[in-house]
């Protein structure tokens, strides 16, 4: 199997495919279907980010206005469909926000989210770790949204989930990658896919979490909230392929001074060169 | 359940004029003129049952049984879609 790192853009890595649960997306990046100024915009924006999967959430039908156009019209149908379960705040709630979804999608994936904090939008770990136990019980293939905590990210493997989806800062917030380490220590650690969910800004936050080491990114107003999404969808769908790239080609080391690319002048010139040592002298 | 259906044909037996019902639906109250279906009720709405999901009485009811799980006085409906979200 060839990822799209290779496909189509001549690079001479071969990645890994990125699988969860047994289905291969071509795309590390996933987004989200909420916030866009319109459901066209949106539709063109899910293109121009290569997107294979998109969140959705789960509502209540309006009962008194059908004249709203559904948004699954504006959903490619090569798209996989992830129900979220933003908004539930305890472990009953989410559970029967999956369920609901599973029977309107007719898919047993849930990103599973168990809110504690109205402001922050943190998830609460505990009713999070509950509630992934009995979903995987249910059948579910379960994405939880979580903290970057290496703890709870290792009790939500131990509960059965599918990939763990660590924040890189607070939902919605667009500060990037607020704990790189944290973010580093779990990468080394995961034993499922690392999917770093929430907090992008811009095309480099999206870079530096492939960079550090992610399997995917799953953003949504980084993306919808733009002037322009459909172009800021372009540029994330790059930064992922470019922070893939630069993860799989092996970074240089952080060093605290220079160290010339060019050769040293003698080497260049032979007798003729300055002696070595003069400041400014060195070619770079 | 018993004591409805029982009414129910009691009404018709009757002739008496058709008793409103009232349901609460998506959490507001909702007239019916007679127990209907959940699918009768997604036609009557101008909902497609394939893009939804059904809540009858707290139990999430699979597709197939639309068509024979009857609403009746005082029943609870939730009809769920997907909206955008993240």
């Amino acid at each position: 199997m060839i990822d799209d790192l290779s496909m189509g853009m001549g690079m001479g890595i071969n990645d890994a495919p990125f699988v969860i649960a047994g289905r291969t997306f071509r795309s590390r990046l996933i987004v989200g279907t909420g916030k866009y100024p319109s459901h066209p915009v949106m539709a063109q924006a899910h293109a121009a980010s290569g997107a294979e999967m998109v969140t959705v959430a789960v509502r209540r039908v309006n009962i008194s206005d059908r004249s709203k156009e559904s948004l699954l019209d504006y959903i490619d149908p090569g798209i996989f469909l992830l129900p979220n379960t933003a908004g539930c705040y305890t472990a009953e709630d989410a559970i029967r926000t999956a369920h609901l979804g599973r029977e309107a999608g007719l898919s047993n994936w849930v990103k599973l989210e168990v809110i504690g904090d109205e402001r922050t939008l943190f998830p609460d770990n505990e009713a999070l770790i509950d509630a992934t136990r009995i979903l995987v019980r249910d059948g579910f293939v379960v994405l939880p949204y979580t903290n970057d905590d290496l703890i709870a990210c290792r009790k939500l493997e131990d509960a059965g989930a599918a990939a763990i989806m660590p924040l890189g800062a607070p939902i919605g917030s667009g500060l990037g990658i607020q704990n790189v380490n944290n973010l580093r220590i779990i990468r080394e650690f995961a034993r499922v896919p690392l999917i770093i969910d929430a907090g992008v800004g811009t095309a480099s936050d999206a870079a530096l979490a492939m960079e550090i080491g992610a399997d995917g990114v799953l953003m949504n107003t980084a993306i919808a909230g733009a002037q322009n999404p459909i172009t800021m969808a372009e540029a994330m769908k790059h930064a992922v392929i470019a922070g893939r790239l630069a993860y799989l080609s092996g970074r240089i080391e952080r060093k605290m001074y220079a160290t010339a690319s060019s050769p040293p002048l003698e080497d260049a010139r032979g007798a003729m060169s300055p002696s070595k040592g003069v400041e400014g002298m060195v070619g770079r | 359940m018993t004591v409805r259906s029982w009414r129910s044909t009691l009404n018709r037996f009757l002739r008496w004029p058709a008793v409103s019902l009232r349901i609460t639906l998506n959490g507001e109250p909702y007239d019916l003129d007679e127990p209907l279906s959940v699918a009768d009720l997604l036609v009557r709405l101008s909902i497609d049952p394939r893009r939804v999901a059904v809540e009858h009485n707290l139990v999430i009811l699979k597709r197939p049984r639309f068509g024979d799980t009857l609403i009746q006085e005082g029943d609870q409906v939730e009809i769920v879609n997907f909206v955008g979200g993240g």
